[in-house]
């Protein structure tokens, strides 16, 4: 079955400033949608917003059901943040073990994690939790997943390894990932935003990525 | 999600803060062994106060770590509410404990 998340009415502001106000964006389960934007666009904003921890007006709709928090429901959606966020003094068997996850499948995939199931996440590499946090994000049960730059701190064999993961996962369910390696993204996402002036372009061909002035092809 | 799981999840939350807390509620039980009910509003406040400030600290310097139970499904309003009334139930407790046995 296939699900759909789409967000919009969305309202943002600081100090008068407004930063998010005609946006419309759509998800869908066996799809990798890919929101680009230039710094302090408001990228990660709205997908806290979809996910729940940034409170404002909006409207967030998973398949017609309205959500404020849609995180709160289990197996809704998860988020990667552009941070790290496991509490360092887990272990990898814990962080699995919470995740529901298998450690046999993650090493076979990632070998270099082999001998670092009893590891602390603080004992990590940048590189090495950046990759843990988004398998445990990725990976688990859920319709939808919001990434916040996956791919920094990782490296180039990572990466082919993370676009890899993400294209089988995708499968699953829905991505939204954003990133400032755009080329990795326009490569793997089935949909492209792009998100300025606080409003969402749903881009036609590669070539509006530079019509809107993101980047320089 | 289990009530078990959820439990041991909000237990690794309120190991960010508990031995600082568990040192407060023992300091204030010993102040309240030795100076009696007279003491107790000094204490009280005491605790509500270093709470307070915990929280405080916790929310700003930790707060990235929420995304961690929120991809659980547990909401920092949860980690909050109960870490929160449970220690400040063990430091009633105490009090109400040293008060009987005294």
């Amino acid at each position: 079955m296939t699900h759909i998340l789409e967000t919009d009415s969305v309202q943002l502001q600081f100090n008068g400033r407004i930063i998010l106000s005609d946006i419309y964006l759509r998800l869908e389960t066996g799809k990798i949608t890919g929101l680009l934007g230039r710094n302090g666009e408001g990228k990660t904003c709205l997908m806290k917003m979809i996910h729940g921890s940034l409170q404002g007006d909006k409207s967030v709709r998973i398949d017609k059901r309205s959500y404020n928090e849609p995180y709160k429901k289990r197996g809704l959606l998860l988020y990667l943040p552009q941070f790290n966020f496991i509490p360092h003094s887990l272990s990898l068997k814990r962080i699995f073990k919470d995740f529901e996850l298998d450690y046999d499948i993650f090493q076979k995939t990632f070998p270099e994690f082999g001998v670092k199931y009893l590891k602390a996440a603080g004992s990590l590499s940048g590189g090495e939790l950046r990759l843990v946090e988004l398998y445990i994000t990725v990976k688990p049960a859920a319709q939808f997943a919001l990434l916040d730059e996956p791919f920094t701190h990782l490296n180039p064999l990572q990466i082919e390894k993370v676009k890899a993961l993400l294209t089988e996962e995708k499968t699953n369910k829905g991505l939204l990932i954003t990133d400032h390696m755009y080329r990795h993204i326009t490569t793997i996402c089935d949909s492209l935003y792009i998100l300025i002036n606080g409003k969402t372009h749903l881009t036609k061909s590669v070539a509006d990525i530079e019509r809107l002035g993101y980047a320089r092809l | 999600m289990t009530i078990h799981k959820t439990i041991r999840l909000i237990f690794t939350f309120y190991k960010s803060f508990l031995l600082a807390s568990l040192l407060i509620t023992g300091a204030c039980g010993v102040l309240f062994a030795e100076y009696g009910m007279g003491v107790f509003k000094v204490l009280f406040w005491l605790k509500t106060i270093t709470l307070a400030i915990t929280f405080y600290f916790i929310n700003t310097y930790k707060a990235k770590e929420y995304y961690y139970y929120q991809n659980l499904g547990i909401s920092r309003v949860l980690l909050w509410s109960t870490t929160l009334i449970f220690d400040f139930m063990l430091f009633v407790l105490m009090v109400v404990l040293l008060y009987k046995f005294k």
